[in-house]
């Protein structure tokens, strides 16, 4: 068995999803890449939460994935607990990256709304975000918005 | 496959969720040395995401372990490599099955996330002695279709 062999598992030229990325010519040089992630990834995602009503806005502020998804599940989790709130507006338009535990974190608490017959409203949707939600295929049962105020609005 | 890379990379840490955001920004800033395009960078960051959580999730069971990534450059690619010496997996043709995964909670996405966004995925694995995953990006996105 070790030994690897690339033969019965290696796929390749079915990708249906890279396809599309040659439009954007933009090319990134090292200094611009480093810039682009300042803190080096593993900082702590920051959680803003705030009340209206029974609606709890939740506003994130850098990326979702296995480490900071459980932040954000922590804060949600007790607000919902409170008996208080509802629905859930989800603000990601300062979140460049998710990754498939981000996504689960979000259907999760999708998941805790339905059970209070509540909704969950994403905004802010930035490209790679959006692409890795519709892959997933979450964006088909969640509810989304231009904006903050538009997603208040649909609850 | 080229011959000789032109730059590689290797990177040994503790199986802690926290690493996971380090790898991928690490390995996205080594990437950033050929002319990928942003979306290509955001696709390779996604890739090693993946496979270091799952290292950390399934390898290691959120238990202690070293998770190793390996990232080579060429001419026209960049070749990315994830070793953990966890568990190992039984059934790879069930890993890669979308929506398979043996936890709760976990959407079993992470493979399926690797296999769109890199040109070409392997793994190597068997109970016991650990997975290794084998990723490869092209520069050059649909130039064989």
């Amino acid at each position: 068995v070790g030994a690897f062999s690339g033969a019965p598992l290696c796929s390749t030229g079915t990708n249906n999803f890279g396809g599309g990325s040659f439009e954007k010519k933009k090319v990134v040089g090292v200094a611009e890449a480093a810039a682009l992630f300042p803190l080096g990834g593993g900082r702590r995602l920051n959680v803003q939460t705030k009340r209206v009503g029974a609606n709890l806005v939740v506003r994130l502020s850098g990326e979702l994935d296995l480490h900071t998804a459980e932040h954000f599940r922590q804060i949600v989790d007790g607000e919902l607990a409170s008996g208080k709130v509802r629905n859930l507006v989800l603000v990601l338009k300062d979140v460049p990256f998710i990754d498939s535990s981000g996504v689960g974190a979000i259907l999760g608490r999708y998941r805790l709304v339905h059970g209070l017959q509540g909704k969950l409203v994403v905004t802010g949707l930035r490209p790679a975000v959006k692409r890795v939600l519709e892959m997933s295929g979450v964006l088909s049962i969640m509810e989304t918005a231009d904006s903050e105020r538009r997603a208040l609005a649909r609850l | 496959v080229e011959k000789e890379p032109r730059n590689t990379i290797e990177l040994e840490f503790p199986s802690l969720p926290e690493n996971v955001g380090f790898a991928r920004t690490a390995v996205a800033i080594f990437a950033a040395q050929m002319d990928f395009t942003l979306d290509q960078i955001d696709e390779i960051k996604v890739a090693v995401s993946e496979a270091v959580s799952n290292a950390v999730i399934h390898g290691y069971e959120e238990k202690y372990g070293v998770v190793r990534v390996e990232a080579k450059l060429y001419e026209n690619s960049l070749a990315i490599t994830v070793v953990d010496y966890g568990v190992g997996i039984s059934d790879i043709e069930c890993a890669m099955q979308p929506g398979y995964t043996t936890m709760e909670n976990r959407m079993g996405l992470g493979l399926v996330f690797i296999k769109e966004y890199m040109d070409e995925l392997a793994l190597d694995s068997a109970p016991g002695s650990g997975t290794r995953v084998h990723m490869i990006k092209h520069l050059k996105q649909g130039s064989e279709q």
